[in-house]
């Protein structure tokens, strides 16, 4: 058995189930980036972030800063774990950014790095380096995102000010 | 009130924070293991402590595991916060001390929840503590009150025995709790007469010494001081010895304690006049007492009574046992009889029969300090299920 699902199965959590294996490369071949359900055509997911922080706008800009600065070295530090073929520091790493991910509301890269954590747990060095690759390109897009979320939330706090 | 949220990754602490922050809690961050445990062995330990399973430094379930090793006492709600949420990984949790767990990414609302919930239990454990620290004040001021209730009513037992020439008097009291509902006394009503009684109150405990205290007052030659065991004469001015038949009447007069309070009590009282020798009483539900005259050994069965305090209108029959020098009388309450051993075997009359028939020719003060000691081997040393008196004396 690889995974388990909880009755009674919920849509949510069935989709992000196949979409963390179809990434791990052990059910289908298709680019899971392409497989995504449709609410994860999105690498940062606003109401996710926003819900978690009962909507307040000051957090809102300064969670992605936070996640945008961490992130970054982790991801370096995973490749590099993963160049060293070091398991452990490899599935440490991916499971904070994991977390991190999570929290932000940036889900691609959460399943992604859920993803990793299992193709690494199941010693799979070729599938993980693939599906870093995905994760680090994911991450470009999600700081993308994140800068034109807090620009957006930055000017229309402007405008509040200068009526 | 004070929160830890220990946890590594910076973005799901801010996001923990934040939240903790706007439902009023003061928030205490770690950002490793080592730091969170620091934290929580500090004097001023957090109520609620969210810890992260995996960080670097100390995990989470290790964290919960040496905080409830080290502080047995400490109602601190601990928290875990994981990504894993599988069946054995949560039972880890629980088993190593934690109180909850919440998976990552969590959902605010159930962050919430969890925390009220921990704030309820939080709650529920200071009552608990409060009340129970009321409670041991009680109960010390109760045990305070009790041994000084015992002390006054010891006050009320005889200290020594009278000196009254050609009589020799001895006795032993032990009480089975703080205060007893056993009572006796022994004192000189005139010249040539002793009055003695020895009282039981049903049950033990403070209830009965309440009744047993107020029965020793009345039970006195006094009568400045209500004592009923005289009264004025016809001309107002002398007294009179009031006769254990009517003493017993009059107790059951003034005391009809079954109606009240359910309880009531044995007694023997007697007047020796150690002119004729005779040693007249009224028994009243209480157990036979010993008459020894050389090595014969009886319990003297007759002139019965019903206790005091049960029925109106009782007439109680009077007894008399002469006596000789030499000859010793025993008076006891049932604590004797009725002394268990620890297979619930009774002590009973056929071992005091024994006892006293052992040691023929033995002074009084020896005959009830066997029968005390016989009675204490016999329970083998368990505390006393009832109170214990013997009061016993001897013609010399």
């Amino acid at each position: 058995m690889n995974d388990y699902l909880s009755k009674p199965v919920q849509p949510r959590q069935l989709a992000e189930m196949i979409e963390i294996w179809v990434a791990a490369g052990q059910v289908s071949r298709i680019d899971p980036k392409i497989d995504l359900a449709p609410s994860r055509r999105v690498s940062f997911d606003k109401s996710i972030l926003l819900n978690r922080i009962d909507n307040d706008r000051i957090v809102f800009r300064e969670i992605p800063q936070i996640f945008l600065t961490d992130a970054q070295p982790l991801l370096a530090s995973l490749k590099e774990a993963l160049c060293a073929e070091d398991r452990l520091k490899m599935q440490r790493h991916v499971h904070t950014l994991k977390g991190a991910a999570g929290s932000a509301g940036a889900m691609n890269m959460q399943a992604l790095a859920a993803a990793i954590e299992r193709s690494a747990q199941a010693d799979d060095w070729e599938g993980s380096a693939r599906l870093t690759d995905q994760l680090e390109a994911e991450f470009v897009e999600v700081k993308k995102e994140m800068d034109d979320a807090c620009s957006v939330c930055l000017s229309s706090k402007k405008r509040n000010l200068i009526p | 009130m004070i929160t830890l949220i220990a946890e590594d990754d910076r973005t799901s602490r801010r996001i923990v924070e934040t939240n903790l922050q706007k439902w009023g809690y003061d928030v205490l961050s770690a950002v490793d293991g080592n730091e969170a445990w620091e934290i929580l062995v500090h004097d001023d330990t957090p109520k609620i402590a969210l810890l992260d399973w995996m960080m670097p430094g100390i995990d989470g379930v290790e964290i919960c595991r040496r905080f409830r090793q080290m502080k047995e006492q400490d109602s601190t709600y601990l928290i875990l916060l994981t990504a894993l949420n599988r069946k054995d990984n949560i039972v880890e949790g629980l088993s190593a001390g934690a109180d909850d767990y919440i998976t990552k990414p969590f959902d605010r609302d159930e962050l919430r929840a969890r925390l009220r919930v921990g704030q309820r239990v939080l709650d529920m454990h200071s009552v608990m503590k409060d009340q129970f620290r009321q409670l041991r004040e009680s109960y010390a001021r109760i045990e305070l009150d009790l041994k000084a209730a015992a002390l006054v009513q010891k006050s009320l037992l005889p200290c020594e025995p009278p000196k009254i020439p050609g009589i020799e008097f001895a006795w032993k009291y032990e009480a089975c709790d703080f205060v007893a509902g056993d009572i006796f006394n022994v004192f000189k009503l005139d010249e040539r007469r002793i009055g003695l009684y020895v009282l039981d109150v049903s049950g033990h405990g403070v209830q009965a010494a309440l009744l047993s205290v107020s029965l020793s007052r009345v039970l006195t030659p006094y009568i400045e001081q209500g004592g009923i065991l005289k009264r004025y004469a016809a001309d107002h001015r002398h007294r009179k010895i009031v006769a254990p038949g009517e003493v017993a009447g009059l107790l059951n007069l003034r005391f009809p304690v079954m109606s009240q309070t359910g309880q009531y009590f044995t007694f023997l009282y007697g007047i020796l006049d150690t002119d004729t020798r005779t040693f007249r009483f009224v028994r009243a539900g209480h157990p036979y007492p010993i008459v020894i005259k050389g090595s014969e050994v009886a319990f003297f069965e007759n002139a019965g009574n019903l206790p005091v305090g049960i029925m109106d209108n009782v007439h109680y029959h009077e007894g008399v046992i002469q006596l000789a020098q030499g000859d010793k009388i025993i008076l006891y309450t049932d604590g004797m009889p009725e002394a268990t051993d620890p297979r619930r075997e009774q002590f009973g009359s056929d071992n005091i029969q024994r006892v006293l028939s052992s040691y023929p020719g033995d002074p009084i003060e020896n005959d009830i300090q066997s029968l005390h000691r016989h009675v204490k081997d016999f329970a083998e040393d368990h505390p006393l299920s009832d109170d214990l008196t013997i009061l016993g004396f001897q013609i010399l």
